[in-house]
């Protein structure tokens, strides 16, 4: 069969089966819906895609009085979260019944001696249950947060204490420590700024929670559009097309290869095509396209599609060479699928997970699939984005040049 | 002429076919006989050039590649139809000619099956002896110099079978060499005119089919 020919194929048997739509078409879906009303409350509730939220504060201790007040005039927070610091949790009740904020964020009296003591300190987030996406994001940033002030503070304290104990002044020590905790904590909110050892995103810190769901959603989607062809192609590979031996010749075991490998990049794409109009209406609430309002940002967004629905068709045609049953080959896919989310991040957050497994989750097209998403979208840094498109495409080469040859093994041994 | 000279083939250590020869002329009817695992699969499907042998060479009119396989209209023992889509779906993606000319062909192919009534229907709501015949009309969509047909009649009723073996006999009068595998010897008396017959991969009887069944008749008195 000419290429063509497999190309139009393809597009009609992936059409034609009530199954495989299903497959391509309801996920998406349900993925934007779940999106929506995720997300929806927060945009009615707030400005743009802002964060609102009340916080009370009723610690005395001056530490945590600082930092509530860097925290709530920070400008590289002010593009992500709008925070109301009220004086009594009546008025944070009633900011929040009146849908004025999402979450009530309540630090209690005492906070600050708990925190020192080594204890756990509780911070209370009230939110009603439509708010909870909302309430989440607060959560991870003020934990990683609290927790790193935390630390840092308890550091601190025991540097002074050694200092002093090797006699130096105390008064000068004690100077030195509250200012280079103010200065540590202004460094700590102005983060943003600086890309950590995860890239662009990290839920723990360089990207502002929302970014990191986007870009985990959308790549995970396009994972999971690549079943359809893993299953035709398993399919393929152990039936008809074999059975008359078109594969049986390099030639066309060749054109076999890249018809499906087009069209299940077509198929990818397609899937991705559907969730762009979400990035659209972000767009268009003032979360730019690139840090700067990169001009580059749709050409970037564009170049990353289309290499992420290339290197997750290969995929699927190397998983479809391995197995001879396609419904085995078809959950082998699936927990895969699963597998390499948990381990880029996309299901547990990234600081969550064991060094050697988050490593292990640089080496999966999901990993770069999700930084050149977030990037594109939301946060272009040049050099960055090279780096994972290079990372990207030498999987995709990869994926070919072990699925090509093993395709036509398979089609001249049947 | 297609020829086939001293093929050979194992899976693993096991012999599946060995130092097998044949020649198909064109208007000729060649029965291929043999127990099960004796080898007649593998042949047809070298044969086809679906299959690539150990060693041994296939020759087909002295063409080759493209050309070559475009010489053959191979019909594989199990249905290797796509399920998913109609019986004309279906013959036109295994059709190699140009759009035109495939509807014409396709057209013709239904008629000659008796497929026309049925042409939308979906593969997977066929019966079995209607799937056969699909799975045959594929073979034909390319106007095959050979035909090698693998158990054609396996799981076919009485009145498909003859219209099966009518059409053979038609094609083989038009210029087509058929190759035609079987457990069933003597539904093919009087229409081969030559006879193969392999055990455990080895030649046993290559010759006439008249001489073959002489031969079983004896074996039988």
């Amino acid at each position: 069969m000419r290429l063509r020919q497999w190309i139009v194929l393809d597009m009609r048997r992936l059409f034609r089966s009530r199954k495989l739509v299903a497959a391509t078409l309801l996920t998406p879906l349900v993925g934007l819906l779940v999106f929506s009303s995720v997300v929806a409350p927060m945009l009615l509730t707030g400005n743009n895609l802002r964060v609102p939220y009340a916080i009370c504060n009723e610690d005395k201790s001056e530490s945590v009085r600082q930092f509530v007040t860097m925290m709530t005039n920070s400008e590289s927070l002010r593009d992500l979260a709008a925070a109301y610091p009220v004086d009594d949790l009546e008025i944070g009740y009633e900011l929040l019944q009146a849908g004025r904020v999402g979450v009530l964020v309540h630090i209690p009296d005492g906070f600050y001696e708990t925190m020192s003591a080594g204890r756990d300190p509780v911070v209370q987030l009230i939110a009603y249950s439509a708010h909870s996406f909302e309430q989440t994001m607060v959560r991870i940033t003020l934990d990683g947060s609290l927790r790193a002030v935390g630390q840092s503070e308890n550091i601190l304290q025991l540097l002074g204490k050694t200092a002093v104990e090797a006699g130096a002044d105390e008064a000068d020590i004690a100077a030195l420590l509250e200012a280079e905790f103010n200065n540590c904590i202004d460094q700590y909110l102005h983060r943003r700024a600086t890309l950590g050892a995860g890239g662009t995103v990290s839920p723990m810190g360089e990207l502002f929670p929302l970014e990191y769901y986007l870009s985990a959603l959308f790549s995970l989607f396009a994972a999971l559009a690549m079943l359809p062809t893993l299953y035709l192609s398993a399919s393929d590979l152990n039936g008809p097309v074999c059975r008359r031996g078109l594969l049986a010749a390099p030639a066309a075991a060749r054109r076999f290869y890249v018809a499906r490998l087009l069209s299940g990049a077509t198929l990818i794409l397609l899937t991705l095509l559907l969730l762009l109009p979400a990035s659209l209406a972000i767009q268009g609430m003032g979360v730019y396209w690139g840090r700067q309002g990169s001009e580059w940002g749709f050409i970037a967004l564009a170049g990353a599609l289309l290499l992420i629905s290339l290197g997750f068709s290969a995929l699927s045609l190397l998983l479809a060479t391995l197995s001879r049953r396609p419904r085995l080959a078809l959950w082998c896919g699936f927990f895969l699928i699963l597998v390499m989310a948990a381990l880029s991040g996309a299901l547990v957050a990234e600081g969550k997970l064991p060094q050697l497994l988050a490593e292990a989750g640089r080496f999966t097209p999901l990993k770069p699939s999700m930084n050149l998403i977030a990037g594109a979208l939301f946060n272009l840094e040049p050099a960055r984005y090279g780096h994972d498109m290079l990372r990207l495409l030498l999987m995709l080469a990869l994926f070919i040049a072990a699925g090509l040859p093993l395709v036509h093994w398979r089609g001249a041994t049947r | 002429m297609l020829v086939g000279r001293e093929l050979t083939k194992t899976y693993g250590s096991q012999f599946a076919l060995h130092q097998a020869s044949i020649e198909l002329n064109p208007s000729s009817i060649t029965m291929l006989l043999g127990r099960n695992g004796s080898g007649k699969s593998t042949l047809l499907n070298i044969l086809a050039l679906a299959q690539a042998p150990d060693s041994g060479s296939v020759e087909v009119d002295e063409l080759s590649g493209r050309a070559a396989r475009a010489a053959i209209g191979f019909v594989p023992q199990e249905i290797a139809l796509f399920e998913d889509l109609s019986i004309e779906e279906n013959l036109r993606c295994w059709c190699p000619l140009p759009a035109k000319a495939a509807r014409e062909r396709v057209d013709e192919v239904l008629e000659r099956l008796d497929l026309t009534d049925i042409r939308r229907k979906l593969l997977r709501n066929l019966s079995g002896g209607q799937k056969r015949r699909v799975n045959l009309a594929v073979a034909l969509m390319g106007q095959p110099r050979y035909l090698l047909l693998d158990e054609p009649l396996a799981g076919v009723d009485e009145d498909n079978e003859q219209r099966i073996l009518e059409l053979l006999a038609d094609y083989a009068r038009q210029g087509v060499g058929v190759l035609i595998s079987s457990h069933q010897p003597r539904v093919l008396r009087g229409l081969a005119d030559q006879a193969l017959v392999l055990e455990r991969g080895e030649t046993i009887f290559s010759g006439q089919a008249a001489d073959y069944f002489d031969s079983l008749m004896e074996r039988e008195l």
